[in-house]
C-alpha cells in the first residue's frame, strides 16, 4: 500500500472517531461511524489473504448492520421527539441504540464476529480494532447516558465477562485469546456505565493501556499461537518477563494496573448493593486469569524444548517498538496512582 | 518500619545489579542484617497494642514475631538455594533472588499494614512471586498444575474476602482494622455470608482440611526456597488473617465456628494418617503442615488469650521446623535426585552428621519437651480442652500419630541399608549452617516465649 | 612501601587472591586449597551454561577439597561462608539475642507486678482490704446535680 493512501486511511480513521465523539446530531454520529468502518476496511484487507478478506467482510457486515440500526433508531427518535440531538433519546430508541452499539463493541451475546475478525487481521490491525475502534461507539454510550437501559447493560456486561472468560479457555491462537480477553473486559466496561462515567473512562484507559502493551509485546515477538509463545524468549528475555507481568495485569491480579478497574467497579457495585452481580463478576475474572496464566506459563515460566537453530533468532536485533517500554511499565505500575485517576 | 521496608525493597536492585561474584554473599548477609535490625521491633516497653503505629502500618505482638520470622527465612532461602542454582546463568540467579526479595517485601507489608484493603492487595501480591517460584523454579512438569492449584484455590477463596472488604468500606467509610475492631458497627448486621467471606480466604490459605489439596502439590513441586517460604510464612498468613478478622465479628464467630473447628480437628487426624502412608518425603512434610495448621485454626477460632498465644507460638515453631525439614529433604534430594522414601534409605551410614539434624528435626516436629513446638501444642491443647473436653480425644490422637510419622520419616530415611551404586557427596558447611540457623532460634525461643505473643 | 607490604600481609591473611604466585603464601588461611586453582575472574566463567550433570559435583571437590558448598570459585566460597557465618551467627543470633535479652520488659508486666506487691504491702500495713470494690472513694466523687438538663 502506498504511503499516501496509508496516511489517508489512518487520518480518516482518526478523524471519523473524532467526528463521532464531537457530534451532537445523530446523523453526523452515524456518518462518523460509517467512515470509521470504511477506513479500517482497507487496513484489514491489506494483507492479501483469504482470512483477511473474510475478516474484512465480517467486520463490514457487522458494523454496517449496527450503524444501520443506529440510523433507524435515531430516525425513529427524530420522528417521535422531533429533534436529532444525541443527548435526548426516548426509552425505546435508547434500547435499540444501546443494543446496536453493544453489537459494534462485540459484547457477549453478539460477540461471535469479534474473534474471527481479530484472527483474520494482522497484529497491529487487531490492536487498532480492539482499542481505537471501541472509542467511537463508547462515546455514543456516554452521550445517551442520561437514560441508559440499566438492566440490559448490567445483564450483558455480566454475560460478557462470563463468556469472554469461559470461551477463551480453549483457544490456542493469541489473537483469539486477546479477543476473548477484550470481550471480558468490555463486559466490565459497560457495567461501569451504570455506575459512574468517570469510572468508565478509567476502565477504558486502563483496558487500552494493558491491551496495547500486550499486543505490542506479541507483535515484537511475532507470536501468533501459544506454541510461538514458547519461542518468545529467544527474541528478548526481559520482554518475556514484562509479558508475564502484563498478562497478570490483564487478569487483574493485585497490585498491577489491571486490578484498579476491578477494584473500583466491585466497590461501586457494592455501593449500589448489587451483591449478586458483584460476586458473579469477581468470579468471572477467574477463567480469564486462567488463560492469561497459561500464556504466562508458555512465555516465561517454562522453557520448552527447542532445536539448536532457535538460538540464532536473537542474533537479529528485534524490532523494538518505541512505545513498548512505556506501555508495559504503565500496564504494570499504575495501581498506586489510583487516587489521581478517579478524581 | 520504613527503614526495614525500604532496606528489604532495596534487596531487589541489589540482586539485579551487584557483581556476579558477590551475588549470593551480599544478598544473604544483607538479608540477615535486615533481620537483625528488625529485632528492634520487639522493644515494647508499654502495654499498648499495637505498640507502634503510623498511618499505614502498625506493629503489635502478632505482627512482630511473624514478620521477623519471614525476614529470617529469606537469607535461609538464599543459602538453601545456592546449590541448585549453581549451574544457572547469572541473570537467572539474579531474577531468582529478585523474586525472593519481592516476596519478602510484600510479606512485610502484608503483616504490618493496618488497612484491610491494603492487606488484601498485599495478600494477593504474595501470590505472584510464589507462583513464579513454584512454576519457574520447580523441576517436574507437574509444577505447572501445582501452580494453577495454588493460584486458583487462593484466589477463589479470597475474592469473597475482597467483596467483604469492599462491603465494609461502603458501610463504614474506611477499612482500618483497628477502628473496625473498636467500633464494631459490623456485628449487629453481620450475616453468616459476610463471616464466611471474611474467613474463607484464610481457611484456604491455612489450609483447612478439605481445602488443602493445593498445599501438598505446591510443596512437592516447588523448589526448596518455595517450599520453605510456603511452609514458614505463607501458611501463617492464614492464621494471621484469622486472628485479625475475629475481632471484627466476635459474636458471629461463636455461632459459626463449630463446623470449622470440627473439620480442622478431624483433618488433623486424617492428614496425620495420610502422612503415614506417603512415599514422597516432601509430601509427608506438607501433610504434616496441614495437620499442624489444623491446631492453629481451631485455636484461633475459639479465640481465648491462651489459644491465640498458643497459635502464635505454634505458628512460629512450625514455620521454622517445617522449613528445616524441607531443607533436610532437599539435601537428600540434591544428592540422590529422588524424593521417594524407599530409594533414600540408610543415610545414617553415608551422611552421619545429617542424621543428627534429622533426629533433632523429627523430635522438634513431634514436639519434644524443651521446644516451643511443645509449648504451643500444650497451650492449644489445654485451651481446646477448656473449650470442650471431648476435643482431647482428637488432639491426643493426633499427637500420637504425629510422633509416629515423625519417627517414620526418621527411620525410613536414616536406617536400613543404603542402596548400592549411589555415589553421594559429603555434606557441606552450607547445609550444616542452614540447619543450625533454623535450630538455634527454635531452641533459644523457649528461654523467652513471651516474645511470640 | 612498608605499608604496601603490610597491606599484602593482611591480604594474605584474609585469603584474598593475589596476582603474584600464591605458593609464597604459606601462612594463608586457604592456601593449600587454593594452591591448585588460579584465581578466576568470576564464578560465571567456571559454570558453563550446560554443565555435565553427573561430573559437576565431583569436579568441585577435585578442584577444591575444602568446598563449603557455596560457590565453585574457592575464594568466593570461602568468603561467602565467612560472611554468612558472621552475619548469621555473630550479628543476628549472638548480638541479636543479647539485644533482645536486654530490651526493656515487654508490656509493663514486671512493673505491674512490682506495683501490685507494693500496694499489697501498703494495704496490709494499714489494715485495708486487699481489694476494694470502690477504686475511688465514693464520698470524694462530685456528681452533677440530678435535675440538670
Amino acid at each position: 500500500m502506498s504511503p499516501l493512501i496509508w496516511s489517508l486511511l489512518i487520518t480518516s480513521l482518526a478523524t471519523s472517531t473524532i467526528i463521532t465523539m464531537s457530534s451532537h446530531h445523530w446523523l453526523l454520529a452515524w456518518v462518523g461511524l460509517e467512515l470509521n468502518t470504511l477506513s479500517i476496511l482497507p487496513v484489514i484487507i491489506k494483507s492479501h489473504h483469504p482470512r483477511a478478506t473474510e475478516a474484512a467482510t465480517k467486520y463490514f457486515l457487522i458494523q454496517a448492520a449496527a450503524a444501520a440500526l443506529i440510523l433507524l433508531a435515531s430516525t425513529l427518535n427524530a420522528w417521535q421527539t422531533g429533534h436529532w440531538s444525541i443527548m435526548h433519546t426516548s426509552a425505546h430508541t435508547t434500547t435499540i441504540i444501546t443494543l446496536a452499539i453493544l453489537l459494534k463493541l462485540g459484547i457477549a451475546p453478539m460477540h461471535g464476529w469479534y474473534p474471527e475478525v481479530l484472527q483474520g487481521s494482522t497484529m497491529n490491525t487487531a490492536l487498532i480494532i480492539s482499542t481505537w475502534q471501541k472509542l467511537a461507539p463508547l462515546t455514543l454510550l456516554y452521550l445517551i447516558n442520561n437514560n441508559p437501559p440499566t438492566n440490559i447493560l448490567l445483564l450483558m456486561g455480566v454475560i460478557s465477562a462470563l463468556a469472554g472468560g469461559w470461551i477463551g479457555l480453549n483457544q490456542t491462537q493469541t489473537r483469539k485469546i486477546m479477543a476473548f480477553s477484550s470481550i471480558a473486559h468490555m463486559g466490565w466496561l459497560i457495567i461501569t456505565l451504570n455506575l459512574s462515567l468517570h469510572l468508565t473512562t478509567t476502565t477504558m484507559m486502563i483496558y487500552m493501556i494493558t491491551t496495547t502493551a500486550m499486543f505490542m509485546s506479541l507483535n515484537t515477538t511475532t507470536t501468533k499461537t501459544m506454541t510461538d509463545m514458547g519461542m518468545a524468549w529467544t527474541q528478548s528475555p526481559p520482554l518475556t518477563t514484562m509479558m508475564m507481568i502484563t498478562l497478570m495485569s490483564l487478569g487483574g491480579l493485585p497490585p498491577l494496573t489491571g486490578f484498579t478497574p476491578k477494584w473500583l467497579i466491585l466497590n461501586n457495585l457494592c455501593h449500589m448493593n448489587l451483591l449478586f452481580p458483584t460476586i458473579i463478576l469477581a468470579m468471572a475474572s477467574l477463567p480469564s486469569l486462567f488463560f492469561y496464566i497459561r500464556l504466562a506459563y508458555f512465555t516465561t515460566l517454562t522453557t520448552p524444548p527447542n532445536t539448536t537453530n532457535t538460538h540464532h533468532k536473537w542474533r537479529f536485533k528485534p524490532p523494538l517498538i518505541a512505545g513498548l517500554t512505556p506501555a508495559t511499565s504503565l500496564a504494570a505500575l499504575l495501581l498506586p496512582l489510583m487516587p489521581m485517576m478517579i478524581s | 518500619m520504613l527503614k526495614i521496608l525500604l532496606a528489604t525493597a532495596m534487596l531487589i536492585p541489589t540482586a539485579l545489579l551487584i557483581k556476579p561474584k558477590h551475588l549470593f554473599t551480599t544478598t544473604s548477609a544483607y538479608a540477615m542484617l535486615i533481620t537483625f535490625l528488625m529485632l528492634k521491633w520487639f522493644e515494647q516497653p508499654l502495654n499498648h497494642k499495637p505498640h507502634s503505629t503510623n498511618t499505614l502500618m502498625m506493629l503489635d505482638n502478632i505482627t512482630t514475631p511473624l514478620t521477623t520470622m519471614s525476614a529470617w527465612i529469606l537469607p535461609l532461602m538464599i543459602i538453601a538455594s545456592q546449590h541448585h542454582l549453581v549451574t544457572e546463568p547469572v541473570n537467572r540467579k539474579r531474577m531468582f533472588l529478585a523474586t525472593c526479595a519481592t516476596l519478602q517485601t510484600t510479606l512485610i507489608m502484608t503483616f504490618t499494614t493496618t488497612d484491610l484493603t491494603m492487606f488484601y492487595i498485599m495478600f494477593e501480591m504474595t501470590l505472584v512471586p510464589t507462583l513464579i517460584l513454584i512454576t519457574r523454579w520447580g523441576s517436574q512438569a507437574e509444577r505447572l498444575n501445582a501452580g494453577m492449584y495454588f493460584l486458583f484455590y487462593t484466589l477463589t477463596g479470597s475474592l469473597p474476602l475482597l467483596i467483604a472488604i469492599l462491603h465494609l468500606y461502603v458501610s463504614n467509610g474506611h477499612t482500618t482494622m483497628l477502628l473496625l475492631a473498636m467500633q464494631n458497627t459490623l456485628t449487629p448486621n453481620m450475616t453468616m455470608i459476610m463471616w464466611l467471606a471474611c474467613m474463607m480466604a484464610f481457611m484456604v490459605k491455612m489450609p483447612l482440611y478439605g481445602l488443602h489439596l493445593w498445599l501438598p502439590k505446591a510443596h512437592v513441586e516447588a523448589p526448596i526456597a518455595g517450599s520453605m517460604i510456603l511452609a514458614a510464612v505463607l501458611l501463617k498468613l492464614g492464621g494471621y488473617g484469622i486472628i485479625r478478622m475475629i475481632p471484627l465479628a466476635p459474636q458471629m464467630t461463636q455461632t459459626m465456628y463449630f463446623p470449622f473447628i470440627v473439620l480442622s480437628l478431624w483433618g488433623m487426624i486424617m492428614t496425620s494418617l495420610i502422612c503415614l502412608r506417603q512415599t514422597d518425603l516432601k509430601s509427608i512434610i506438607a501433610y504434616s503442615s496441614v495437620s499442624h495448621m489444623g491446631l492453629v485454626i481451631a485455636a484461633t477460632l475459639i479465640n481465648t488469650p491462651w489459644s491465640t498465644a498458643g497459635a502464635m507460638i505454634l505458628m512460629i515453631a512450625h514455620g521454622l521446623t517445617s522449613s528445616l525439614l524441607f531443607c533436610l529433604a532437599n539435601t537428600n534430594y540434591e544428592r540422590t535426585h529422588t524424593r521417594t522414601l524407599l530409594l533414600t534409605q540408610g543415610l545414617l551410614f553415608i551422611l552421619p552428621l545429617m542424621t543428627m539434624w534429622w533426629l533433632v528435626a523429627s523430635l522438634m516436629n513431634m514436639a519434644l519437651p524443651p521446644t516451643i513446638n511443645l509449648l504451643g501444642e500444650l497451650m492449644i491443647l489445654s485451651s481446646l480442652f477448656n473449650w470442650n473436653t471431648t476435643t482431647i480425644i482428637l488432639t491426643a490422637t493426633t499427637t500420637l500419630i504425629t510422633a509416629t510419622y515423625s519417627l517414620y520419616i526418621f527411620i525410613t530415611t536414616q536406617r536400613g541399608t543404603p542402596l548400592p551404586n549411589k555415589v553421594l557427596t559429603p555434606t557441606h558447611t552450607r547445609e550444616h549452617l542452614l540447619m543450625t540457623l533454623h535450630l538455634v532460634p527454635l531452641t533459644l525461643l523457649i528461654t523467652n516465649p513471651a516474645l511470640m505473643f | 612501601m612498608a605499608a604496601w607490604r603490610s597491606l599484602a600481609g593482611v591480604q594474605r591473611l584474609l585469603g584474598l587472591p593475589r596476582r603474584a604466585a600464591r605458593a609464597a603464601s604459606s601462612g594463608g588461611a586457604a592456601s593449600s586449597a587454593a594452591l591448585q586453582v588460579p584465581p578466576r575472574a568470576s564464578p560465571a566463567a567456571l559454570t558453563p551454561a550446560h554443565a555435565e550433570e553427573e561430573d559437576e559435583e565431583v569436579s568441585v571437590y577435585v578442584k577444591n577439597p575444602d568446598w563449603h558448598g557455596f560457590d565453585t570459585d574457592p575464594v568466593v566460597d570461602l568468603w561467602n561462608m565467612r560472611l554468612v557465618f558472621f552475619f548469621g551467627f555473630s550479628i543476628t543470633i549472638v548480638v541479636g539475642t543479647a539485644f533482645v535479652h536486654y530490651l526493656p520488659e515487654r508490656g509493663l508486666v514486671g512493673w505491674s507486678r512490682r506495683e501490685a506487691e507494693r500496694q499489697i504491702k501498703y494495704r496490709e500495713a494499714h489494715g485495708l482490704p486487699l481489694l476494694d470494690p470502690n477504686y475511688y472513694d465514693p464520698s470524694k466523687i462530685v456528681l452533677p446535680p440530678e435535675d440538670e438538663e
